[in-house]
């Protein structure tokens, strides 16, 4: 019974799909086949239209053809060609002729068409018959695009002069004139004079056209000529500074270019001030002229007016210091900014009376007559350019004062009130903008305390990059007093406990600024150590953070300063000791031979080079060994470049490449001379299989992570992995039942990929490539090639690396956080997402696109996440980066907290394919479920 | 016909702005101010100025509103309910949401606790605002026919505008309030090229020229950061709108910045509402603001949070923007009671204080303070005095006049003494004629009359056609050749003559000039007109115009026509006859003749 209503029910139910099938059709999807743009790639295109077609088809032939164009040949773009000029003929539509012109231009250009003067002819008959001015300008256009890609010679240049010039005065068209300017500009070459001044007098007059389009193209045109090589004349600069109060502003920003070009060819001509007798250099006139525009009305003019100062690098002193000139005045009296006002009491030696109201009351009175409110030349155009309404221009504004103050000591110290007041803007990239500017900048300047107590206040900033780039700029700055150097070690103190991540990077700068104030550094000893004359203080505890900064700030002061060590407690000593080997990088060896130390420095690399080819050359010999002892002797190697690699930073990348290829040869070594492989019929040990994993992994890592190799040794890790294949298809073949054809297709793909990286020549060179080659297998099963390749690959064993280039790049990343080892688990819901904060350095990093983050949970699930782009920060060096992020991660419920691997990996195509770039840190998690009924 | 201006409030003086603008025909109210120092009938603008005890309606076009301080719209439900106006008025539209809070504010405090009679209800301000007619940005708004109005950007508060007002061809600019530099919630003023004949400015800060304002916030901020990090409390007393959320803005980024935990209180009310109309308003704001909002509208305050009287007592520190912002009364006053005696705390006065009140007295160090009879209370808070006005400085209203161009300049709304020395400047420096008229004094401003006419397209095209035969070149006359037609309704065009011959059927008249010289000579006709010819070449030599012989005795040189007759006793008759258009071509013809 129950079986008949399950059937009922199953009937009614199909019966219901059915009708609800039935209502559907009429919203039946309509899928238009669409041209994928691969699928009508032909071999050799044609435009497919005659004097026959409608206009809609030779649009949209045009339009497909012009994406092919460059697979065409010189025949069927001849041909092409005259079915353009047929169709022109016969329509009427401006706008399709327009096109068709323009197709016109792009098959001239292809260089692909024979008889070009022909052509040339034909494009300035029509340019003077035309009377449309969209058709003009489209055939203007067209004689643009041919002399901006061929060569053209005299006789064309001629004829094209006249026809543009003859347009110009015969056209009343705005647009028809641009397109005249444009063809005209490209007409000039630095050998032919006669048609340079032709060119550029005619050009220049049309400055003056009653066009706003027609004056910016005029000037642009200018900037072109000057562009192909041909000097502009200062002649025309009475125009420019006429031009730069254009009410247009496209004008404005071309006469800007100009200018600055004009600046740059003839800096010492001299300029007649208008109104008295004097003279002004080009290059400074052009620079106050510039500095004017900062207070233009658009943005984009004034952002260009900043940048474009940075580049003026000839201006006068004086100058250039008016740019920071600030007059202020409150009711008609002289008052002084806060920056004077504290500048005042560190000249004065006296502090203030406490009471700050009325501090900044202003005194003098202004006489009426000397105050000018409108700032004339360069006065004021930082201080305007920094305190822009846009961000755009304030960057633009430290950028150029950057540029400009590194070169010039007083500048730079102008500037520095300014760049510490950036540190306050509410826009993040210009506060750290600022900093790299104050750091690019520091070695003119000393920091005096009320600057310090400016800039360190930023130390309290939520964003570690801002910190970080602070740690930096202190590293790098001249600090004036002790007292100075007392309130950056508190406020460092500070930060420290604030934020403990900033350890490293305190240490660090801890480390530089003991070295580079050693003076400063002496008096504070006492007090920093507490040191006691008569009495022996407690020996603090060497873990605590703030302690080990002070140590390496003495430390490294000590190695400067010959009478600092005397000073420090015997605990102290012992601590140095200790320190030494814990933080080699931070700590110098000895405090009190520098000199020797420099030079230890510099002659380790060459030392180690020495090392690693002295092992290159053992490993070279022991070839002829038996093939026991030449693996013993490749492992031993393995170990000893291990060492070397961990102690000496300098050369870990070389030591780690040479390492992985010995640690390669002698896996292979094992592999091939193993019991397995000789003997078919037994299957692989665990021992065996392991060691094929490893082969395969270290080829993976040789090949992925290590940049700056060399041809030679990037072709060795190439075999290696071709070998490496190679070795797995033999072995899969020979102990084991599964079809072999993927492994045997991987190792041919990447065969064939080898073969066409080397030349024929060098085929010799590589005897494996060039003994499979000479097979000549015409058969692609798996089988025949593995016994082909199993007495090739016993044969020729990975050559041995010859020489081991220093500045081979390993691609790493550190993670400092999280930190792991922490007991207390991370707790999320189940299914939802939990974020980790990240942040790791990566360095070597050619193409950040394959960075993942790879989160590993306890059950060996991967969870791989793409870092977001904008989390990258590139620091120092293209390939080198900061991560700053959150990884997510996400699991169901666990009944207890367990431990999740995060790395850092390189993705390689896919989620099996993976080397990692980091060790893995552990972080205990524990998803919780969902509770209910909340 | 001369623009007129006429402040009935704010000539050479500071508070209820009010001026009366007649500019081509056309009589316009720019803003609508109260006094916020008088009581009594000054603090309204006199509005029988323009009519006594009558409504305005008749006499004035339009109302502009430029921003919603009290001091720019007070006065504007007693002049449009009391006086009686029922014309347009024009604000934007965050001053026409705002302004409603502020004047109802106002009205309770006026009467409910000062008890003022004769004043506007809350009726009255509704009504009011149902006439406003709200603006955006550089939209043209036609007032009527001749009458447009157009707003600019002016910083300042949220909804400040500058205001250009056009009649015809003359146009002028009023600024009301407007701010130079951009701060923490608002742009810098923006205006175009747009050359008007007078700029009516605000000169508040006439002759002071500012530090940059990245000084005074970091002042500022490190001033509240030291005293929290001691465990003070900070107590800011603030007006509830304008400056108010741009120091909530400072110290909220602050904040953010810096990852502080420390509690900021605001005294809520009305406070929430206008809040609320900063987070739409968002496209007022300054460029951070408006890039930022999708991610997060700043005025959510996260740290923010409103303030209860019971938390005074509260222990450990904290920051309090309290109201009102001269400490005379309310909340901002009690918290001062209970704060001021520990030495921890602080106090920063953001703005200017009135005489008599707590605020004034404080500022200038006044350390012991009687709040009760007999009572005395020993200020032992530090007091600190940081001024964040928002008004543009002299270099400020400078760089205004050089970016609009105007022909002449206006003072309004600043002290005449400081107004004097901007503009002797301002004549200096600009070369523009500059006025600054006291209240009731009637500024003329004389205006060069000019006549538009219309000119054809044809007419310009042609004229286009023949003057670019040559490279452009500025000092070329440019000729224009046409007939200036007067319609019946005074307007007038420039046509082409011939259409205008076809549109009128009237027949073509040329005017020529005819003139005969006698030549005694016996030679045939055939041979003098060969000479006339060779004599008329040279004359013809650098120009494309050729000889036609049109008949037996007749010669035509473009429109010159020379004909020969012989007459008697061997004289011949050459008559010359030349078109008016070419006069020069014709005379010098003739005087060839002549010489032959």
């Amino acid at each position: 019974m129950a079986a008949k209503y399950k059937k009922r029910a199953l009937a009614e139910y199909g019966s219901q799909v059915l009708t609800e099938e039935r209502a559907e059709p009429v919203k039946r999807l309509k899928l238009s086949s669409r041209h994928s743009v691969n699928s009508d790639i032909e071999i050799d295109p044609i435009l497919n239209i005659d004097a026959n077609s409608t206009e809609r088809r030779i649009m949209s032939e045009l339009m497909k053809f012009n994406r092919h164009l460059k697979l065409s040949s010189s025949d069927n773009l001849e041909s092409s060609m005259r079915k353009i000029e047929e169709c022109l003929k016969r329509i009427k539509d401006n706008s399709v002729k327009y096109k068709l012109i323009m197709g016109y231009a792009k098959i001239l250009t292809t260089g692909k068409i024979g008889d070009i003067s022909e052509k040339i002819k034909k494009i300035c008959e029509h340019i003077s018959d035309e009377s449309s001015n969209k058709l003009l300008s489209a055939w203007l256009q067209a004689a643009e695009l041919y002399v901006q890609t061929a060569q053209v010679d005299r006789n064309q240049t001629q004829q094209l002069l006249e026809v543009g010039r003859s347009t110009l005065l015969n056209s009343a068209n705005p647009q028809v004139h641009v397109h005249g300017l444009a063809l005209l500009a490209l007409l000039v070459k630095p050998d032919s004079v006669e048609v340079n001044s032709k060119v550029f007098s005619l050009i220049s007059s049309y400055s003056m056209s009653q066009d706003a389009r027609v004056r910016c193209a005029a000037f642009s045109s200018l900037r072109k000529i000057h562009e192909r090589g041909v000097k502009l004349d200062v002649s025309i600069y009475p125009v420019l500074c006429s031009a730069i109060r254009d009410d247009y502003e496209g004008v404005r920003i071309e006469v800007l270019k100009i200018m600055c070009l004009l600046s740059e060819i003839h800096p010492e001509y001299q300029v007649k001030l208008d109104g008295d007798a004097g003279y002004n250099r080009l290059v400074d006139d052009v620079f106050s002229r510039i500095c004017q525009v900062i207070n233009d009305v658009r943005e984009p003019v004034r952002c260009l007016a900043a940048q474009l100062i940075g580049r003026m690098n000839k201006v006068s002193q004086t100058f250039l210091e008016q740019t920071l000139d600030k007059k202020l005045m409150s009711n008609m009296r002289v008052k002084k900014s806060s920056h004077e006002r504290q500048a005042g009491l560190v000249a004065s030696g006296e502090w203030s009376s406490g009471k700050k109201w009325a501090d900044d009351a202003p005194k003098e009175e202004i006489n009426t007559e000397s105050v000018s409110l409108v700032s004339f030349g360069s006065c004021g155009a930082f201080v305007h350019g920094l305190e822009d309404e846009c961000y755009s221009v304030r960057v633009a504004a430290v950028d150029s004062l950057t540029t400009l103050a590194i070169e010039n000591h007083d500048l730079a110290v102008l500037a520095l009130d300014f760049l510490v007041d950036m540190f306050n803007d509410e826009i993040e990239q210009v506060r750290l903008k600022a900093i790299g500017a104050l750091t690019a900048i520091s070695k003119h300047i000393k920091l005096q305390v009320h600057q310090l107590d400016i800039i360190l206040a930023a130390l309290d900033d939520f964003s570690t990059l801002l910190r970080e780039k602070l740690h930096g700029m202190l590293q790098a700055c001249n600090l004036a007093t002790k007292d100075g150097l007392k309130s950056v070690i508190n406020k460092l103190m500070y930060n420290l406990k604030k934020y403990p991540q900033d350890k490293r990077s305190i240490l660090l700068t801890f480390k530089h600024l003991g070295a580079n104030h050693p003076d400063l550094t002496l008096p504070l000893v006492t007090t920093l150590l507490h040191i006691h004359p008569f009495f022996d203080t407690p020996e603090p505890d060497i873990e605590d953070p703030g302690y080990l900064c002070n140590l390496v700030l003495v430390l490294n002061a000590a190695q400067h300063c010959p009478t600092l060590t005397p000073l420090l407690d015997d605990h102290t000593k012992r601590h140095h000791d200790y320190l030494k080997d814990t933080f080699p990088s931070l700590i110098p060896s000895s405090t009190s031979t520098p000199t020797t130390n420099n030079n230890k420095d510099d002659s380790l690399p060459q030392e180690a080079a020495q090392f690693i080819a002295s092992i290159l050359q053992r490993v070279k010999l022991s070839r002829k060994m038996s093939s026991a002892s030449h693996i013993n002797i490749l492992t031993a190697s393995c170990n000893e470049l291990e060492t070397i690699s961990n102690v000496q930073e300098s050369i870990c990348d070389p030591a780690n490449f040479t390492r992985l290829y010995l640690e390669g040869q002698a896996l292979y070594e094992k592999i091939v001379r193993g019991y397995g492989w000789s003997h078919k019929t037994s299957q692989p040990g665990p021992a065996d299989r392991s060691n094929l994993l490893k082969l395969q992994m270290v080829a993976k890592k040789l090949n992925s992570m290590f940049s700056n190799l060399g041809h030679q040794n990037q072709m060795l890790i190439r075999i290696l992995k071709v070998k490496t294949l190679a070795v797995n298809l033999v072995s899969v073949v020979c102990h084991s039942n599964k079809s072999a054809k993927g492994e045997c297709d991987e190792f041919l793909r990447e065969f064939e990929n080898i073969l066409m990286d080397i030349p024929d020549s060098d085929l010799k060179q590589f005897s494996f490539i060039d003994a499979f080659n000479a097979l000549a297998l015409t058969d692609s099963k798996p089988g025949q090639v593995a016994n082909k390749l199993k007495p090739l690959l016993l044969q020729y064993p990975p050559e041995n690396l010859s020489a081991v280039p220093l500045q081979i790049k390993q691609a790493k990343a550190i993670i400092h956080e999280p930190t792991g080892g922490c007991e207390t688990p991370l707790k999320c819901l189940a299914g939802l997402v939990l974020g980790i904060r990240m942040d790791a350095e990566l360095y070597n990093i050619p193409d950040p696109s394959m960075l993942r983050i790879c989160i590993r949970t306890a059950d060996q699930v991967k969870q791989l996440s793409v870092p977001k782009r904008g989390d990258l920060v590139s620091v120092g060096g293209e390939e080198n980066f900061r991560l700053l992020t959150t990884a997510l991660f996400s699991h169901q419920v666990w009944s207890e907290s367990l431990d999740i691997e995060i790395s850092i990996v390189l993705y390689l195509g896919s989620k099996d394919n993976l080397v990692p770039l980091s060790q893995t840190v552990k972080v205990s998690v524990l998803p919780k479920p969902v509770r209910r009924g909340i | 016909m001369d623009i007129k201006v006429t402040p009935l409030g704010a000539g050479q003086d500071v508070g209820r702005s009010c001026l009366l603008l007649s500019i081509g025909g056309k009589n316009i109210m720019l803003d609508c101010g109260m006094h916020m120092g008088f009581s009594d009938d000054r603090k309204f603008p006199d509005f029988s100025y323009i009519v006594p005890d009558e409504p305005l309606t008749e006499y004035l076009d339009c109302v502009i509103i430029s921003h919603f301080h009290l001091d720019h719209c007070g006065a504007l439900p007693y002049m449009t309910e009391m006086v009686g106006y029922n014309g347009p008025i024009y604000m934007t539209v965050p001053t026409k949401a705002i302004a409603p809070i502020l004047l109802e504010d106002m009205r309770k405090v006026a009467v409910d606790k000062k008890g003022e009679q004769n004043f506007f209800t809350s009726d009255m301000i509704k009504t009011c605002m149902k006439k406003v007619i709200a603006v955006n940005l550089h939209q043209v708004v036609q007032v009527d026919a001749d009458l447009e109005i157009k707003a600019y950007y002016a910083g300042h508060v949220l909804g400040a505008a500058m205001f250009q007002v056009k009649v015809g061809n003359q146009s002028i600019v009023y600024t009301g309030d407007y701010n130079m530099t951009p701060d923490r919630h608002l742009g810098a003023a923006w205006i175009d090229k747009c050359r008007p004949d007078v700029l009516i400015t605000e000169s508040t800060y006439a002759t002071t020229v500012r530090d940059s304002k990245r000084c005074r916030e970091r002042d500022f901020l490190k001033k509240v950061h030291d005293c929290i990090e001691k465990g003070g409390k900070v107590l800011i007393p603030v007006f509830a709108l304008g400056r108010a959320q741009e120091l909530c803005i400072l110290l909220e980024t602050y904040w953010e910045r810096m990852n502080l935990r420390c509690p900021i209180y605001f005294s809520a009310g009305m406070t929430e509402k206008a809040n609320h109309y900063y987070k739409m308003f968002i496209s007022w704001t300054n460029e951070k603001i408006r890039k930022t909002f999708v991610d997060r509208n700043m005025f959510d305050f996260r740290h923010i949070k409103s303030f209860d009287r019971s938390y005074i007592d509260n222990p450990g520190p904290m920051v309090v923007f309290a109201t009102p912002g001269m400490l005379h009364a309310g909340l901002s006053l009690q918290i001062f009671k209970k704060w001021c005696t520990d030495e921890k705390n602080m106090i920063i006065m953001p703005g200017y204080c009135v005489a008599g009140t707590v605020g004034h007295k404080i500022l200038n160090n006044t350390k012991r303070l009687e709040f009760e009879k007999g009572v005395i209370t020993e200020v032992k808070m530090s007091v600190q005095y940081m001024s964040f006005s928002a008004h543009a400085d002299a270099k400020g209203i400078m760089q205004l006049i050089t970016w609009c161009e105007p022909r002449s300049v206006m003072l309004v709304h600043g002290e005449a003494e400081k107004m004097k020395f901007l503009k002797t400047k301002i004549k200096e420096e600009h070369g523009l004629e500059c006025y600054m008229p006291a209240n009731g004094e009637t500024a003329v401003i004389p205006i060069k009359p000019s006549i538009p006419a219309k000119v054809a397209v044809p007419v310009l095209k042609q004229e286009a056609q023949v003057y670019s035969k040559q490279p452009p070149d500025n000092k070329r006359t440019r000729l224009l050749h046409g007939v200036l037609v007067m319609k019946t309704d005074g307007s007038l065009t420039i046509l082409d003559p011939e259409a205008v011959n076809t549109e009128y059927n009237l027949g073509l008249h040329t005017v020529r000039f005819t003139s005969t010289v006698s030549v005694q000579s016996r030679l045939s006709l055939q041979f003098i007109i060969e000479r006339i010819i060779e004599a008329v070449k040279p004359v013809l030599e650098n120009t494309d115009y050729t000889v036609q012989k049109t008949g037996d005795n007749e010669i035509t040189i473009q429109t010159v026509i020379l004909q020969v007759e012989e007459g008697e006793d061997n004289v011949m008759d050459i008559r010359v006859s030349w078109a008016y258009s070419q006069d020069s071509l014709g005379s010098t013809i003739f005087k060839a003749m002549q010489n032959l």
